[in-house]
């Protein structure tokens, strides 16, 4: 039976294998849990891993110690394809994007609903939907490497979206935001949430910080994770 | 049906990858094209020669006794001939024939003539000669300004029909005659002929039948047999087949220039196929990918390649073009191929063609997807 | 009906329509060559060489109008098993 913990670290070590077996650590010791229905916020220094703690929740690295929980389940000692298929389940927004720039902006977002099983015209509402709310209902058939950051960046989300996620991930989801279309990224996230999904967000954007939507906030120093500001424990 | 469904929108996103990249793939398509057209055109040809063969052979007399004496060839007896043929046990249906090779204006002709009864639908419109009258095949007509024939420079004979030239094959270079005018060219005195057909009812009994045909003549005589000339045939076709796989090794070369190009087409890929691990494609779903994407290339390639050598081995003016290059001159028309001979043929294909280069997809894909997705996304293509 | 269902298919976000024209493409091309080679293949089996072969059977000839009437490729059995060929150019050897 699966349980709905939500995404949970238990004693995460992570270090880069460096050359002449100079190791350098980048997360030490990171115990917390991450549960559905929540908005947690994580901030840091420029360096601090908040971009690895993502990764390492999402799978994409392996920890090289403790280990990642999904409802219950440990992923980050699964096999690559169990865990290939797991991400399914996950959205995330990467730092750098991540677009694919010579194909269009909904071509973007049926990449993340393909190797599901839903139908052609399944995806295409979903695709359809998810531009409106990401206010790029115009831009569908702009090819991502013409859009401006900040339309690459709300496309970056919607594409995180798309297919109803349970995990949400996302590292610096507002940088090149102004207020309103900000705004409209938090409440894409909150609208996520309430769905019953987990959202995690790395930024050191204020407008964030000081959101209402954020249940939980954490700061990262040194490789250690710390309950921030107005952190709440989870219920 | 579901399974079509299910797969149809990787399939029209594999014919999208396919549209990403237009000129490498059109590229890929025309290399693909050539290999299968060079490859098939050798295999079709010689199989069709073959098969053509065969079915010809197959109507050609199973043996062939001619008379021997101090000089040479020498007429055989009619009667007495068909006499001793018929006390063979085996031996059906002996026949004499009337024929041989005489100079005609352009070189030497098969005259041939006939004394049996041909059914008039046999005949298809000809009409058979009389005395002064011939018969010709193209090869024949192609020489002549009107309707006169001299054969031997002496005898002129009247053209009165030609054979068709989808009959070519057997009757290109024939020129069909009265008995009377054959046996005054050929210098056959009557009732003798130049040889005895004849026809086994069991094939594989012809070595056995042809050391009982030697000694029931009361001459020496040579017997030869269709298998003879079918196994001097079938080693001329293993030696056109030889060729054909020498010609095979530039085509060979080809295909290993694709199959590594395909490969070395996959490590630019290897951010984009991390990007995908990370919203949840399996290798699996990638490697399907990549499959779906090079069939879209390689089937209508192949099919393209595959008609083309068709129609230049079977459809004419081209297939007289090819047959002159392939064969160093000779005119052949209308060969054929049977069904069971195109699947072969198609098969060899798959395998020299399609197989590899759907192997060298899958395994590139496969090797080059199988590290963590964020490691295939550092990349870079130009490392 | 038909017209709404157009318009959805006309406002698809991601319709990949030339992708898709694409594949029809290659279906209907690959199934077009197929048809026409495999309906000619068909076609001269059953015809094929039936003319030719009847006029072999009709004069018994021994052999197909390959080679030149000069040549004793064209009537092999006119060799005499006395005469060397080895040295006529263009002959090839007995098996």
């Amino acid at each position: 039976m699966e349980m709905k913990t939500g995404l949970e670290c238990r004693s995460l070590d992570f270090a880069w294998p460096g050359k002449h077996k100079a190791a350098r650590q980048v997360l030490t010791d990171v115990s917390t849990t991450f549960s559905p229905g929540t908005l947690s916020l994580i901030t840091g220094e420029t360096g601090a891993g908040k971009s690895t703690l993502l990764h390492l929740l999402a799978g994409l690295l392996r920890p090289t110690a403790g280990e990642v929980r999904a409802d219950g389940r440990a992923v980050s000692r699964w096999p690559a394809y169990h865990r290939d298929r797991w991400r399914r389940r996950v959205g995330i927004v990467f730092q750098h994007l991540a677009l694919v720039p010579d194909i269009t902006a909904a071509e973007n977002l049926l990449l993340a609903l393909l190797p599901g099983s839903t139908s052609w015209s399944g995806m295409q509402a979903a695709i359809r939907r998810q531009l409106v709310d990401a206010d790029l209902a115009d831009l569908a058939q702009t090819p991502a490497g013409e859009m401006s950051g900040g339309q690459r960046q709300r496309l970056a989300v919607a594409r995180a979206m798309v297919a109803a996620p349970r995990f949400i991930l996302a590292d610096e989801p507002t940088a090149f935001q102004d207020d309103a279309h900000a705004i409209g990224v938090i409440g894409q996230l909150r609208t996520a949430v309430e769905a019953g999904a987990a959202a995690v967000v790395c930024s050191q954007d204020p407008r964030l910080k000081s959101s209402p939507a954020v249940h939980q906030h954490y700061h990262l120093i040194s490789g250690r994770l710390h309950p921030g500001p107005g952190h709440q424990d989870p219920p | 049906m579901t399974f079509l469904k299910r797969s149809y929108p990787l399939i029209v996103w594999a014919a999208r990858e396919v549209l990403r990249r237009p000129g490498r793939n059109l590229l890929l398509l025309a290399c693909l094209a050539s290999l299968t057209f060079l490859v098939a055109t050798a295999l079709l040809f010689t199989r069709a020669l073959d098969r053509t063969w065969s079915r010809l052979m197959d109507q050609a007399p199973d043996l062939v006794v001619r008379r021997i004496d101090a000089g040479g060839w020498a007429p055989i007896p009619v009667e007495a001939g068909l006499a001793s043929a018929s006390t063979v046990p085996g031996a059906l249906s002996p026949k004499a024939r009337l024929w041989g090779v005489v100079p005609g204006p352009r070189g030497p002709v098969t005259v041939t003539a006939s004394t049996a009864t041909i059914p008039p639908k046999a005949l298809a419109g000809l009409t058979p000669p009389v005395r002064g009258q011939a018969v010709v095949g193209t090869g024949v007509t192609d020489a002549l300004e009107d309707q006169r024939l001299v054969l031997d420079g002496r005898t002129a004979l009247t053209i009165i029909g030609k054979f068709s030239p989808e009959t070519s094959l057997a009757t290109h270079d024939l020129v069909w005659i009265a008995p009377q005018d054959a046996r005054q060219l050929l210098g056959i005195p009557a009732g003798t002929a130049s040889d005895l057909a004849i026809y086994l009812f069991h094939q594989q009994e012809e070595e056995a039948i042809r050391a009982d045909l030697s000694a029931a003549f009361p001459w020496p005589v040579h017997v030869s047999g269709r298998s003879t000339s079918a196994l001097r045939h079938h080693v001329r076709a293993v030696r056109m087949g030889g060729i054909a796989v020498v010609a095979c090794v530039p085509a060979v070369l080809a295909m290993v220039l694709i199959v590594t190009g395909t490969a070395a087409g996959s490590s630019s890929r290897q951010s984009q196929w991390g990007l995908l691990k990370a919203m949840g494609w399996t290798t699996g779903d990638i490697v399907r990918l990549q499959v779906v994407e090079s069939v879209i290339v390689a089937i209508p390639a192949v099919t393209f390649g595959l008609a083309s050598a068709y129609a230049v081995v079977f459809h004419p003016p081209a297939a007289g073009l090819a047959a002159m290059w392939i064969t160093g001159g000779q005119r052949l028309h209308e060969l054929v191929l049977d069904p069971s001979d195109a699947a072969v043929t198609m098969l060899e294909i798959a395998a020299l063609v399609v197989l590899p280069y759907l192997a060298a997809a899958y395994l590139a894909t496969v090797q080059g997807v199988a590290r963590d997705p964020l490691l295939l996304m550092q990349e870079n293509p130009w490392k | 009906m038909n017209a709404s269902s157009t318009e959805r298919r006309r406002e698809q976000p991601a319709p990949c329509r030339k992708a898709r024209n694409l594949l029809i493409s290659v279906v209907a091309a690959t199934g077009l060559l197929v048809f026409v080679t495999g309906s000619h293949l068909l076609v001269r089996t059953h015809h094929g060489q039936a003319p030719a072969e009847r006029w072999m059977q009709i004069l018994s000839l021994s052999a197909p109008a390959l080679w030149p009437a000069g040549s004793p490729r064209r009537h092999p059995e006119t060799l005499h098993p006395g005469i060397d060929l080895r040295h006529a150019v263009g002959v090839e050897p007995l098996p």
